[in-house]
């Protein structure tokens, strides 16, 4: 696991930390409180898809389970006193909703957790490192 | 990149105060002392105990993980007493032995569900709030490491964004998944003891995460069994007294994180974690021994 989401990490302490937090976000995607925002068979086409393949698409219902499921895990951070994940948690809520709010194509847990939608439809796919390689490649 | 993109609005944002490091900056939970120090997340404050946590002294101590069980049972208890769980140990990294006070009865037909296995995790207070115990799954941290049959390079932009990417290393770690007994028997030559078969293998990176909590003066996590009594398979003496439960809210609990406030694993009674010590390597012997003179030994 991230380092970032272990019970017990501390929060970033520098922009370095910062960057070591964020990305941790393909392995977030994998939690359990985030299952229920995969959707799987909404795109079709080779692995990986690129922004591309959701354009036109709407996404309100994606943002409303994320923000159920980084609400479940801001309570884990809690319990967990975990300040990696709560402020990873926090830095995501934070640019998902609200006046900061990005399009869904540009916020990288709901990237994450369309791709990992999409990779349901290939073989091996579905695994963190498959998630941030395409991520790494979504443009 | 996507990745550029959103680390520069991070930044942003926390450069203009819209978002801050750390939470509970009221003095909350967890965050207000590292704030301020400057140090590795390890480093513990001087004034603290290190002799470690206010487990309670009446509770068994926690058996020496270079000899966890004692060498010597002590004597059966008085028909009367029912059996009693002394420690719990690693055989092997997919096999638990338990052993207990006196010898038990045939355990054929104990449903192996009766058990199940805990990160228990307990934040003592030290922070400020109340001590709390928190019961994790251990799937969550039973990693097994996963490299790919041909490592790509360590970086997965395209030049020229080679300077960003999520994944660092080209292999990382993704869980076994249920960590569960599966199967008891009992354990050959010993009637006082028993052997539990896990669904999976115990991996180092679950007794790499309980060291690396070793010396945290603010938090202590440790491996333990749970045990749920009840009903016609229960584990019972040769006299019929059942085993008492150990932690068996965790075990009739469908999720998989718990937790409870109070003192320090204050539901486990006894308080006994697993040493997971098992996978020291020892030293390699060298193939060829050297020559060593009769008049040096």
């Amino acid at each position: 696991m991230h380092p970032a989401l272990h019970p017990g990490s501390p929060p970033p302490a520098d922009d370095e930390d910062v960057e070591v937090v964020l990305r941790a976000v393909p392995e977030l995607a994998f939690f359990p409180e985030l299952e229920p925002c995969i959707r799987a068979g909404e795109v079709t086409g080779p692995w990986p898809p690129g922004r591309e393949a959701f354009a036109g698409r709407d996404f309100e219902d994606l943002r409303t389970q994320a923000l159920r499921g980084l609400e479940a895990l801001a309570d884990r951070a809690e319990r967990e006193r975990s300040g990696g994940l709560a402020f990873l948690v926090r830095t995501l809520t934070y640019f998902l909703v609200g006046p900061a709010a990005l399009p869904a194509v540009e916020h990288p847990l709901l990237v994450a957790l369309l791709l990992r939608g999409a990779a349901r439809g290939h073989e091996g796919a579905d695994t963190a490192l498959e998630i941030a390689r395409a991520m790494d490649r979504w443009g | 990149m996507l990745g550029l993109r959103f680390s520069r609005l991070v930044h942003a944002a926390i450069a203009s105060g819209a978002l801050a490091l750390a939470a509970c900056q009221g003095g909350g939970k967890g965050d207000t002392d590292t704030d301020t120090d400057t140090g590795t997340a390890t480093e513990a404050p001087t004034t603290d105990d290190p002799t470690g946590p206010p487990i309670d002294p009446t509770l068994p101590l926690p058996p020496d993980p270079t000899n966890p069980l004692p060498p010597d049972p002590p004597d059966p208890p008085p028909a009367d007493v029912p059996p009693a769980l002394l420690g719990v140990k690693l055989l092997d990294p997919s096999t638990l032995q338990l052993s207990f006070t006196e010898p038990l009865a045939p355990v054929d037909t104990v449903n192996p569900k009766r058990f199940r296995l805990s990160v228990a995790q307990a934040y003592l207070g030290n922070y400020g709030g109340q001590p709390s115990t928190t019961l994790i799954d251990p799937r969550y941290y039973n990693l097994e490491e996963y490299c790919p049959p041909n490592p790509p390079p360590p970086c997965y932009y395209e030049p020229p964004y080679y300077y960003y990417c999520y994944y660092g290393p080209s292999c990382y770690y993704q869980s076994t998944g249920p960590l569960v007994p599966t199967s008891v028997a009992p354990l050959d030559g010993d009637p006082t003891s028993i052997v539990i078969t896990l669904s999976v293998p115990i991996q180092p990176f679950l007794c790499n995460t309980l060291q690396a909590f070793e010396d945290n003066p603010n938090i202590q996590m440790v491996l333990h069994l749970h045990y749920a009594a009840g009903g016609l398979a229960e584990l019972q003496d040769l006299t019929g007294l059942a085993l008492p439960s150990l932690g068996d809210a965790w075990v009739k609990y469908d999720g998989n994180f718990y937790g409870y406030e109070g003192p320090a694993f204050s539901n486990l009674d006894p308080f006994l974690p697993i040493p997971c010590a098992l996978f020291d390597v020892p030293a390699p012997i060298p193939d060829d021994s050297p020559d060593i003179p009769d008049s040096d030994l």
